[in-house]
């Protein structure tokens, strides 16, 4: 065999486990750079997780009492307590239902209050006497009328007389009519007014009785769907943070790197040596040298087979690790992504989502009552202008009233000049006279009481009204407030149900990430197998330097290098050294793995 | 648990007590054994379960979409357990999935 040539196949050989310790250096540094980031990753969802819980979940007053930052808190259980709770309080105040009940009573008197208080009733009966005398005043005037043809040529002064009473009569019973009519209007107007008032009543109890009764009821049921949301997604995360909690191991297994890389030096290292000392020993000590390097070779081959079953040992458990964590995520991958699409919907996709048919009813509730508060609106604005009605009703009664009294004077005057005219009668009828005196006077009364009653009722009711006048004009504000409180509960409602939806895709996004880390370790691992084949081609190497020399020696010497020592106190003194780091290296091994079965217990991950 | 399959396009599975985690797995194999041999309804059967966790209810929704996807259906009948009931019913499961008495 012709003489081996060391000093290219060392350098090639050094090269190789440089950009082997390189590679190793890569994947597990690699690999140790991602647990961290995996535990954080576990952690921030964790957090996330306990915001949403916190988010979802009905607040304890309590607990916010005693809280620092809970008023930086923006809880969706919150913002329902306040929405219920400002539809609640704004419901009491909305309509003073007790203030219209007691103008519907004032108005609707019955016949035993009505002798305490006056009201509209009164005036009806009233215009039943005036209408009595009226019919009297048309009879005298007919009488007067047959009176007067009787009298033939004598009584053509009474027979004008008899014309104007007559005339008189024509217009009481005109003006009678005209007030009978504005009468009938202010009592149709009347009952018409009683009749908004109970609508507007019935409008508000439907609004405040039954709908917010629905309301609050609506809300329970959110706070009962949200909470089970809630520990659904609570489980997922346990059930992640389970299936991940084999990541301690992986910690364990890449402590792996340091022996292989401690070994991998340590040949390089003495390769290094074998080419430094070539040269020195290449004329005088020459087989002595080739010993070394024998021997050194032997040393570096035994490292290699450390590195060998470390680098298979690490990989088989990481990849064991790996296995069963993918193996029990596989499943929760794919329950956490079809139960976050069913709850949140499918982001992109905008797909049938839990939370908003959770919203849908409330969502709905909010645009009924919106309506119902538009009806409400509506009804107050209906009776808004009832005093202006009553008013002139009650001012065209007053006007008839004087254009009655105007005609009573008249009738007054006729009376004189009736007993003028029957005084120069021979057969003169005194009575008529008197009865015309009479009818006059008691028309005269009755108009005089009537005017009195249209006025006192005129100022009862105009106590009453002006009053209930503020009142609607307080619920009016009131209404107007309540509109723009179901306004922003509405604008706030969506947002709570965007928020809600968002977290749960913050959620999936976040495990999501968690498991694509997992692929990329899993990635690298898959990577680090082409390590044990790079290696397998370096000992090849090795056992092929090593048997060149060992021929080569026993060509110059005869002798197996097995039964040679080391002459030159260099040589023996640095392969002694060897030695000693070999064993050192390598007695650390078990040091450092009892270290790590000590740490595995102490590793706290989560 | 229990697996009858009729003959045609039917088959009922019924489940035991509780599904979560630790036994999700074998009611996805048994779902899945079935919806391999091409049955086009898959009735669950919830008489015995009186319980069910987000892994139980990630089957659920598995096998509603992989049936769906080849026009099949999947059919949850006699569900007993309130919890169970008021469950699906809050969070609107059967606007998704069948759910006998839940409308």
């Amino acid at each position: 065999m012709g003489k081996v040539d060391l000093e290219p196949q060392v350098k090639e050989l050094t090269s190789a486990i440089d950009e082997l310790i390189n590679q190793t250096q890569d994947i597990y540094g690699s690999i140790y750079q991602q647990l961290p980031e995996i535990e954080r990753e576990i952690e921030l969802t964790i957090q996330e997780m306990d915001i949403l819980l916190e988010y979802f979940l009905p607040s304890n007053d309590k607990q916010i009492a005693e809280s620092s930052d809970s008023e930086d808190m923006y809880k969706l259980s919150e913002v329902l307590s306040t929405i219920s709770a400002n539809l609640s309080q704004n419901r009491k105040k909305m309509i003073d239902e007790e203030t219209i009940r007691q103008t519907i009573d004032s108005l609707l008197l019955n016949k035993e209050d009505a002798a305490k208080q006056i009201n509209i009733d009164h005036l009806t009966d009233k215009l039943i006497e005036i209408k009595e005398r009226v019919t009297d005043v048309e009879l005298i005037a007919m009488n007067a009328m047959i009176y007067a043809a009787n009298l033939e040529n004598g009584g053509v002064g009474f027979g004008v007389v008899a014309d104007n009473i007559k005339k008189v009569a024509t217009e009481l019973k005109s003006y009678y009519t005209e007030m009978q009519s504005s009468a009938n209007k202010l009592y149709n107007w009347n009952l018409q007014f009683v009749e908004n008032l109970e609508k507007l009543l019935e409008c508000h109890q439907q609004l405040n009785i039954e709908q917010i009764d629905q309301f609050e009821e609506i809300i329970s049921v959110i706070f009962e769907s949200l909470t089970i949301i809630n520990e659904l997604l609570a489980d997922l995360i346990e059930n992640i943070k389970v299936a991940m909690e084999p990541i301690q191991e992986l910690m364990i297994s890449i402590q792996s790197q340091d022996l292989i890389e401690q070994n991998l030096e340590f040949i390089n290292n003495g390769l290094n040596s074998i080419r430094e000392l070539e040269s020195e020993f290449i004329k005088e000590g020459k087989v002595d040298f080739q010993l070394f390097t024998v021997q050194f070779l032997d040393l570096a081959v035994d490292s290699l087979d450390i590195v060998k079953e470390e680098l298979n040992s690490s990989l088989n458990e990481l990849c064991t690790c790996l296995d069963k964590i993918r193996d029990d995520t596989n499943s929760l991958r794919q329950d956490g992504k079809l139960i976050t699409d069913f709850l949140g919907g499918e982001q992109e996709l905008n797909t049938y989502s839990s939370v908003e048919e959770i919203f849908k009813e409330i969502n709905s509730f909010i645009e009924q009552f919106s309506v119902g508060l538009l009806r409400l609106e509506q009804e107050i604005e209906d009776i808004s202008d009832f005093d202006h009605h009553f008013y002139k009703l009650v001012t065209e009664i007053e006007e008839w009233i004087i254009s009655i009294k105007g005609r009573v004077d008249f009738l007054q005057k006729l009376k004189l000049l009736s007993k003028i005219e029957l005084s120069r009668l021979e057969t003169g009828n005194k009575s008529f006279g008197q009865e015309i005196s009479q009818i006059s006077a008691e028309i005269a009364a009755e108009v005089e009481d009537n005017e009195e009653l249209v006025w006192e009722l005129k100022e009862s009711l105009e106590v009453d009204l002006e009053k209930f006048k503020d009142i609607l004009n307080v619920n009016q504000e009131n209404i107007g407030d309540m509109s723009g409180k179901i306004s922003v509960c509405q604008e706030e409602l969506g947002m709570v149900e965007q928020l809600i939806s968002e977290a749960i895709w913050a959620l999936r996004s976040s495990a999501e990430r968690l498991f694509a880390e997992i692929d990329e370790i899993t990635e690298e691992l898959l990577a680090a197998q082409n390590l044990l084949h790079r290696l397998q081609e370096i000992e090849e190497q090795l056992l092929k330097l090593k048997n060149e020399n060992e021929v080569q020696l026993i060509e110059l010497t005869g002798i197996d290098a097995r039964e040679q020592s080391l002459e030159k106190a260099k040589l023996r003194e640095l392969l002694a050294e060897f030695e000693q780091k070999q064993i050192s290296i390598n007695s650390s091994k078990n040091d450092d793995f009892n270290d790590g079965e000590d740490a595995e217990e102490g590793l706290v991950l989560f | 648990m229990q697996i009858k399959k009729e003959e045609g396009y039917k088959a009922t599975i019924t489940p035991e007590s509780r599904i979560d985690i630790t036994n999700s797995q074998d009611l996805k194999e048994d779902l899945l054994a079935i919806y391999e041999e091409g049955y086009e309804e898959i009735i669950i059967d919830f008489t015995n379960v009186d319980s069910i966790d987000s892994s139980g209810l990630g089957k659920l929704l598995l096998f509603h979409k992989k049936l769906k996807e080849r026009d099949g259906k999947l059919r949850i009948i006699n569900v007993s357990s309130d919890y169970v009931k008021k469950m699906f019913k809050m969070i609107h499961l059967n606007k998704v999935i069948d759910i006998e008495g839940l409308s």
